[in-house]
């Protein structure tokens, strides 16, 4: 067929594609005259056209047309604009619980990262009345001291809503930027993803010894455990999932090192936003909730109740449900 | 389409640019792709979609520009913020803290995020230097990809902005220091730095290059054999930037097709856009 012949023949289908090319690409809502199964017919007859035009040698001008024409329907083919809402319910109460048990080697593996050495230094502490200075300075430790003192006079009143709230975006920003490097080290084989993983531990465990040992375990206890129950959590599974990096670094398997570790980005991003949302509930818990001037078993009660509800959320969640995004 | 129509005579052997005797092998073809940039997509569907990875410094401004934007959110919001509480007193200064705080967490980690996904790829250093992020297979960038390449940007900087940002409470200005991500940036293909590898996105010119598009006339002359699609786009490019050329480039790129029209000089190039005219208004 000649090449006149062929733009005679199918002008018109190409004129109306472009047209509805057009119509998508300005309203991008529903109300467009041409239907989604019309564009895609058009799409695919365009597609076709160009495959035979390019064949049979037909001219550039022609072939630039159409495939300028396919690209832009192209585009609009494999955007992806689906219903956000009902994706990120799907995500709580499916994809996060199931990906976090998915990974249940890494969570282990870096909770003997961040419990191992908690309680080699609570060990030393409780043996050793001075050993919590070859880990900190004193002035830290006079400071973890003031502030839970029993006696102190703010353990008394209650807290000031001002300071709840800056409290609030410190927490937001430090806690959660914490989590973020620890998944975001992972990439450096690991190691910075450990170390992080350790300074914590350390850190933590020898405020907590001390605290416990020169007895104001009554102070920090109940302040400490409700949003302990996210904090800590959240934690472990940054680590987990910054190992679960390194390890696509380290064993790449039968794929080569950069597809290895974008898959394993893309598989732990549920584990990074599914963290990063427990870091916020736990900033919004220990800004309002934790400094609360309560009886302290009302504290244990609600706190205990936490962490049941975070553990068997993770151990029960989004079991039975049959996944209908799934890959 | 079921045309029985003769196929047409293939260019095979024909081919000017290997006309004198050498076939140009894929190593050659690759070697000259090195002159240029242009990068050219493949959808599914067949249609090929050229793009130009932008370069150090395109990407640069667009770095340099975009801290400097964070900065003055950065001070905007403090400046705003002392002047509410100034003028409200004490009993709003926390909800200020809690928003300088919380606006600096997520300057801080989401502030490509947020341009790139509402401004098609674009934040304002990239606006400023005519560059935008897509999907290395064309697409726009999409939500998870704009999280992951944003995500890895302290890697940039061998996290040399990270303490700057946890423990100062500062700017990550010490990006600018981005060794690694440079080193990434210029030994991968494309300008790719270390977070678009791993979201698999590239960043690009907007701007398409300047064409002049020549304006005189010329009678059409017929080709005396027929061109592949690329040749024939090289003769039509060629027209269309002859006005950009100087008068002895024109004649050397126009006497490239020798073998063809045989003439040299002034008079080769007039072959030359009469060919072009030719296959502009080809049958």
């Amino acid at each position: 067929m000649k090449e006149n012949r062929f733009i005679q023949a199918r002008e018109e289908m190409w004129i109306s594609f472009e047209n509805a090319v057009k119509e998508f690409e300005s309203s991008r809502k529903n109300n467009t005259s041409t239907s989604v199964e019309k564009f895609v017919v058009l799409y695919r007859s365009v597609s076709h056209d160009l495959t035979v035009a390019r064949t049979r040698h037909y001219g550039a001008n022609l072939i630039d047309r159409l495939n300028t024409l396919v690209v832009r329907g192209h585009n609009l083919v494999y955007i992806s604009r689906t219903g956000w809402l009902e994706k990120i319910f799907h995500f709580y109460t499916h994809s996060f619980p199931s990906e976090v048990r998915k990974h249940k080697k890494w969570l282990l593996t870096s909770l003997l990262f961040f419990a191992g050495p908690w309680l080699a230094v609570s060990y030393c502490i409780s043996q050793s009345d001075t050993f919590v200075y070859s880990v900190m300075d004193e002035r830290t430790v006079t400071m973890f001291e003031q502030m839970y003192n029993p006696d102190a006079p703010w353990q008394q009143e209650g807290p000031e809503a001002s300071n709840q709230l800056k409290a609030l975006g410190g927490y937001i920003f430090n806690n959660t930027s914490i989590g973020l490097v620890t998944f975001v080290s992972g990439i450096g084989f690991g190691l910075l993803t450990i170390f992080v993983l350790l300074f914590n531990s350390v850190y933590l465990g020898s405020v907590f010894a001390h605290l416990t040992v020169i007895g104001y375990g009554s102070t920090l206890y109940p302040f400490v455990i409700g949003h302990g129950a996210f904090e800590l959590s959240a934690i472990v599974i940054a680590g987990a999932a910054g190992l679960r990096l390194a390890v696509a670094l380290y064993f790449p398997g039968i794929l080569g090192r950069q597809t290895a570790l974008r898959k394993g980005i893309r598989e732990s991003m549920t584990l990074v936003a599914g963290f990063f949302t427990m870091f916020i509930v736990a900033a919004f818990i220990e800004a309002f909730w934790s400094p609360l001037n309560l009886p302290s078993i009302a504290k244990y009660l609600v706190g205990g109740i936490l962490w049941v509800l975070v553990l068997s959320y993770f151990f029960f969640a989004g079991r039975n449900e049959i996944s209908r995004f799934a890959s | 389409m079921t045309s029985n129509s003769p196929p047409r005579p293939t260019s095979q052997g024909t081919d000017w640019s290997s006309s004198d005797g050498e076939r140009l092998t894929l190593k050659d073809i690759e070697k000259l792709q090195i002159l240029d940039t242009k990068l050219v997509l493949e959808s599914p569907e067949g249609a090929e979609l050229e793009i130009r990875p932008a370069g150090l410094l395109a990407r640069g401004i667009a770095l340099v520009v975009d801290e400097f934007f964070k900065l003055l959110i950065y001070l905007v919001l403090l400046m705003f913020s002392g002047l509410v509480t100034t003028v409200l007193g004490r009993a709003v200064a926390g909800i200020m803290d809690a928003l300088v705080l919380i606006t600096l967490f997520v300057v801080t980690w989401f502030y490509g995020v947020i341009f790139e996904q509402l401004n098609d790829g674009k934040t304002p250093g990239k606006v400023v230097s005519s560059v935008k992020v897509i999907s290395a297979d064309g697409t726009p960038v999409g939500i998870m990809q704009s999280i992951i390449r944003n995500l890895f940007r302290p890697v940039d900087s061998g996290f040399l902005s990270l303490p700057v940002i946890m423990f100062l409470g500062l700017f990550p200005a010490l990006v600018l220091l981005g060794l690694p991500g440079l080193f990434f940036l210029l030994f991968s293909k494309n300008f790719r730095r270390l977070g678009d590898h791993l979201a698999d996105t590239i960043v690009i010119h907007t701007s398409q290059p300047r064409v002049v598009p020549y304006e005189g006339t010329h009678t059409p002359i017929m080709l005396p054999t027929t061109l592949t699609l690329p040749d024939q786009r090289q003769v039509l490019a060629f027209q269309d930037r002859c006005v950009e050329f100087s008068e002895e480039r024109r004649v050397e790129l126009a006497e490239v097709l020798h073998p063809l029209h045989g003439v040299r000089g002034e008079q080769a190039v007039e072959v030359c856009l009469g060919y072009a005219n030719a296959i502009r208004g080809a049958s």
